[in-house]
């Protein structure tokens, strides 16, 4: 139902109001008619009685004056007079009985009446006897005329009591009409208390309580509370007024949501920015190098390639002149050449896989190999500091981690162990590890000077190196991984002295992606040596055909080189171009491509063979120094043995290609 | 509603449902020999009905006074449950109770009032008798029967509303039967000096009537009587009703043989009056006269009434009305009773000579 208009309600009480006025002043007035009727008809009646009064009287008077006439004077007409005036007093005497009369009013008419009657007797006598005796006559003439002073008497008291009467109704008359009066005046005041209080009632419910509820409702939200409503079962103005209001702060409510989505985006934008900063800074400081590192390592893969290359084969050749001249020149001069080679080929290739930013994605990473790459990055650091960089009890489990962030990680608490032993010029590194339930801790303590304010450390640009020696962006940046990763890591300083930094990683069930490994184990013998009379066949009985893609000269000689040690016809190309060429020209057993080279790349080159060559696919050996480069990330999955990385063993090399011409 | 008020009202309404209602009372108001009929009639009611539940209250009053018929009317009026009063004797009493009555709401039932003014008291006057005007035409034909025209008539009256009326009617009457009327003396009811006796004796004789027509009661006949036949001898005297009661007036002083009066009931017509009058002598050792048979039988009629269910004075009056027209006459020793729209008895009269045997 509809709710009722204010409007529609304050006219229904204007017009009961003014009902109940007109009922009041109509009260007032039948009131009022009321005591004026009966004072009229009590006039009416006093002038009614008075006029009886009157005829009872003059025909009393008349009955005397025939009584009084002298027998011989008398006339009969005088007798009828005295009759006529008899049954008039008597007539007026029963409508005074018949009137309305209190009991001793009606008994002062009955005197009345009695009177009359009496004076009649001593009339009627008089009359009767008057020839007989003067005497009798006079006596009782004067006997009638004695009633009819009593009977005048009798009237006289009655109307003076009924005037009496009259000036009593009259007072009372009076003094209903000041109670009238005085009633009307009270009762417009009682109408009018009534109505004030009615309508302070109609007030406060119709109109304060709505504004209440509004004020409430508006003191609400303006406090911040936008899901406050205003009830709307008011009359048709103040719910039309909640509704509004109600609409209003549903829509407040709908924009601060909005806005607070907003914001939340802008906190995630600025988040994302801060992170993007992080990285950044990252990037300036460890990607930035780590790439140039990169591509510095790159550059020097050919000719690290080269020179491993040939001191292998040179040593191969030592080894082969069957004399003590050939081996100690060997173990003299070129298993040092060998061995540095090796180890600048690991040291190139953990830049590399370290500097190498793969996409962030959480899997099963192995404790050790991560914390191996770091320990062969930075172990020769300590060494020549004379430092010692140890790890024992490291559990042999996966955890749940990024790769390249758990050694950024770890590269970072290494670094800062390094620096802080150096400060001291003694001491290790001690990297020591268990398994805590379903968490695997880690705990790198060092015996350095310790930390000043453990419980900053991890904040971002804090730092107590010197200015250029540290951006105070790297703990933070491990704080931030460990906590992407599900873990945490903490900062204290050891009672024995020096700091701890313990990681807390969830362990990982997953079995991990097998490491390469960085380094292949030195055989120190010299690099196999195929003879097959004839050159290596083919299938068709021919000599294999072996063609060698690579821009490098140098490269290209190495790789004539190790491939005559397999008895194979070598045919080298420095571009993808000649390589087409070639492989559209005469059949080849093996491909070995470079994969950055001027022109097109060694992966189109594959391509290309796929197409056009099927069968060769197959027998197709990439020989690059970055196997971790995104583009070639999807085919080093499909095809892992299809790849050899620069700088490559020797012995590596001839295995793999053996293995491709079968 | 609170539970307290609710249990109040509820006090209220039983205290109110509990209480006993008083029994319908009527009064007899009569004088002493009449009386002795009301109480016969209730004793007779009481027997015919032992469950009949009525209450009587019995008062004497046998003046013409109004004072005395007021004080009286005001002293039943204050009793709870009036329902019907049976008085009082005479037109000037009757009439002047007449108007409290009715304002009451009482019906007055009386049994000898016969002022024709008493037609016009009121809806709750009632009468066991016909009014003036009817007697005073049949006193006027029993003058034509008796006495042939011219002879000469002395008129003495008692000059209250009883005496004036029956006067006014029989001066009516006359105008056309051609009496000369040779005196019309007025007297009082109450006693009067002797020589006011004797006055009336020689006025009367002066007069030389051929027959007096007497309108008043025993009471004022009976003082005059005996003056009256030392002055005129055997004169005839012609009386009206309320000379009914001459056996209670002096009946060993006054010389009452040879009057003859209006009567309303003839003692001896019917074998109930016989029976009542027998009864009646039985319990009172007087002879029974008529106002004692017709206040008996108006003491029973109101009696019939509240065993008819009347509980006021209204369902009284509305009994009265209905005898004779929704329900049968009521059938009382004096005969069969209804009344007229003016609560007058369809009744006729006889003619009663005081024997021989009554002169002392």
């Amino acid at each position: 139902m509809a709710p009722r208009s204010l409007r529609g309600r304050i006219a229904g009480r204007a017009a009961v109001a003014a009902v109940l006025a007109l009922l009041f002043v109509v009260a007032m007035l039948l009131v009022s008619a009321k005591q004026q009727r009966q004072l009229a008809a009590a006039t009416a009646a006093a002038l009614l009685e008075q006029q009886i009064a009157d005829d009872i009287v003059r025909g009393v008077m008349r009955q005397l004056v025939v009584v009084s006439v002298p027998p011989a004077q008398r006339a009969p007409a005088m007798q009828l007079e005295y009759e006529s005036a008899s049954a008039e007093v008597y007539e007026r005497l029963r409508r005074y009985l018949f009137r309305e009369l209190t009991p001793s009013e009606r008994l002062m008419i009955e005197q009345v009446k009695q009177e009359h009657l009496e004076m009649e007797v001593a009339a009627g006598n008089a009359l009767a006897l008057a020839t007989q005796d003067a005497d009798e006559v006079r006596r009782t003439t004067s006997e009638a005329v004695g009633h009819a002073f009593a009977l005048v008497d009798a009237l006289d008291d009655f109307v003076r009591l009924r005037e009496v009467e009259l000036a009593e109704l009259l007072q009372d008359q009076s003094r209903a009409f000041q109670r009238l009066a005085l009633g009307g005046v009270l009762g417009v005041l009682l109408l009018v208390v009534v109505q004030i209080l009615l309508e302070a009632q109609f007030v406060k419910r119709h109109v304060a309580t709505p504004l209440g509820s509004l004020r409430d409702a508006s003191v609400r939200i303006g406090a911040g509370d936008l899901s406050a409503r205003v009830p709307t079962g008011y009359d048709a103005e103040f719910a039309e007024v909640a509704q509004s209001f109600n609409r209003m702060s549903a829509t407040l409510a709908d924009a601060r949501a909005e806005l607070v989505g907003r914001n939340t985006e802008l906190s995630d934008a600025l988040e994302q920015v801060r992170a993007a900063q992080h990285e950044l800074v990252e990037a300036e400081t460890l990607g930035a190098i780590g790439r140039m590192t990169a591509g510095l390592a790159h550059e020097l893969n050919n000719p690290l390639a080269s020179v491993l290359g040939y001191s292998e084969l040179l040593a191969s050749r030592l080894s082969e002149l069957q004399g003590a001249d050939g081996t100690a020149l060997r173990t003299e001069f070129v298993d040092p050449i060998v061995r540095e080679a090796r180890r600048s080929r690991l040291l190139v290739r953990s830049l590399l896989q370290f500097a190498r930013r793969a996409e962030s994605e959480l899997g099963p990473v192995s404790l050790r190999d991560a914390l191996r790459v770091v320990l062969e990055l930075r172990g020769f650091a300590f060494e020549q500091a004379g430092l010692h960089f140890t790890a024992v009890d490291v559990p042999d489990v996966a955890v749940v981690a990024e790769r390249q962030h758990v050694q950024g990680v770890f590269l970072n608490l290494v670094n800062n162990a390094l620096d802080a032993l150096l400060k001291h010029g003694r001491g290790a590194l001690r990297v020591h590890g268990r398994i805590d339930g379903e968490m695997v801790e880690l705990c790198f303590d060092d015996d350095g000077p310790g930390l000043a304010d453990p419980s900053r450390v991890f904040e971002a640009f804090y730092t107590t190196k010197g200015v250029g020696e540290g951006t105070g962006l790297g703990l933070a940046l491990a704080e931030r991984f460990m906590q992407s990763f599900g873990g945490s890591i903490s900062a204290s300083n050891r009672a024995s002295g020096g700091a701890r930094f313990t990681l807390r990683f969830v362990r990982s069930h997953e079995h991990p992606d097998a490491a390469r490994p960085l380094y292949t184990p030195e055989h120190g013998t010299p690099l196999p040596l195929r003879h097959t009379g004839n050159g290596s066949a083919n299938t068709s009985g021919g000599r294999d055909t072996v063609l060698v893609v690579e821009d490098e000269v140098h490269l290209q000689r190495l790789h004539e080189k190790l491939l005559a040690r397999l008895d194979v016809d070598v045919v080298v190309c420095g571009t993808v171009a000649d390589a087409q060429r070639l492989v559209a020209q005469r059949e080849f057993s093996v491909v070995i491509s470079d994969v950055k080279m001027p022109g097109e790349s060694g992966v189109v080159f594959y391509e290309w063979i796929c197409r056009e060559r099927p069968a060769l696919a197959g027998r197709f050996l990439f020989v690059t120094g970055d196997v971790g480069a995104p583009d070639l990330r999807r085919l080093v999955e499909e095809m892992p043995d299809a790849f050899l990385h620069k700088p490559f063993e020797g012995r590596e090399y001839l295995a793999r290609v053996g293995s491709l011409l079968g | 509603m609170t539970v307290s008020i609710r249990a109040v009202l509820l006090l209220l309404l039983a205290a109110f449902g509990c209480a006993e209602r008083p029994a319908p009372l009527i009064g007899v108001v009569s004088a002493k020999g009449y009386i002795e009929a009301g109480r016969m009639a209730v004793d007779d009611a009481m027997r015919a009905d032992p469950a009949l539940r009525v209450d009587t209250l019995f008062l004497m009053h046998s003046s013409n006074l109004a004072a005395d018929a007021v004080a009286i009317a005001d002293q039943l009026l204050a009793r709870p449950g009036l329902v019907g009063v049976v008085g009082h004797v005479t037109s000037g009493s009757s009439l002047a109770v007449s108007q409290l009555y009715n304002d009451a709401k009482v019906v007055q039932l009386s049994p000898t009032a016969t002022s024709a003014l008493y037609s016009q008291a009121g809806p709750f006057s009632y009468r066991m008798v016909p009014p003036d005007d009817a007697q005073g035409r049949f006193l006027v034909e029993t003058l034509a029967e008796q006495y042939p025209q011219g002879a000469r008539l002395a008129l003495m009256f008692v000059n209250d509303d009883y005496g004036r009326g029956l006067r006014a009617n029989v001066r009516a009457a006359l105008d056309s039967a051609r009496y000369p009327l040779v005196l019309d003396l007025p007297h009082t009811e109450e006693g009067e000096r002797p020589e006011v006796l004797l006055a009336a004796a020689a006025a009367v004789r002066t007069a030389r009537p051929d027959v007096v027509l007497f309108l008043g009661s025993s009471t004022s006949l009976g003082p005059r009587l005996p003056a009256l036949r030392r002055a005129m001898g055997a004169l005839p005297i012609l009386a009206s009703d309320a000379v009914s009661s001459w056996a209670r007036f002096g009946a060993d002083t006054v010389p009452w043989a040879g009057v003859q009066f209006v009567d309303f009931v003839d003692m001896t017509s019917t074998s109930a009056l016989r029976e009542f009058s027998a009864r009646y002598a039985e319990r009172t050792g007087v002879p029974a006269t008529g106002p004692d048979a017709l206040t008996y039988d108006a003491t029973r009629v109101l009696l019939e009434a509240v065993r008819a269910g009347a509980r006021n004075g209204e369902a009284v009056r509305a009994y009265l009305a209905s005898l004779g027209r929704e329900r049968p006459a009521y059938e009382g020793v004096t005969g069969p009773l209804r009344f007229t729209v003016d609560g007058n008895p369809e009744r006729t009269y006889v003619l009663v000579t005081i024997p021989e045997s009554a002169t002392p």
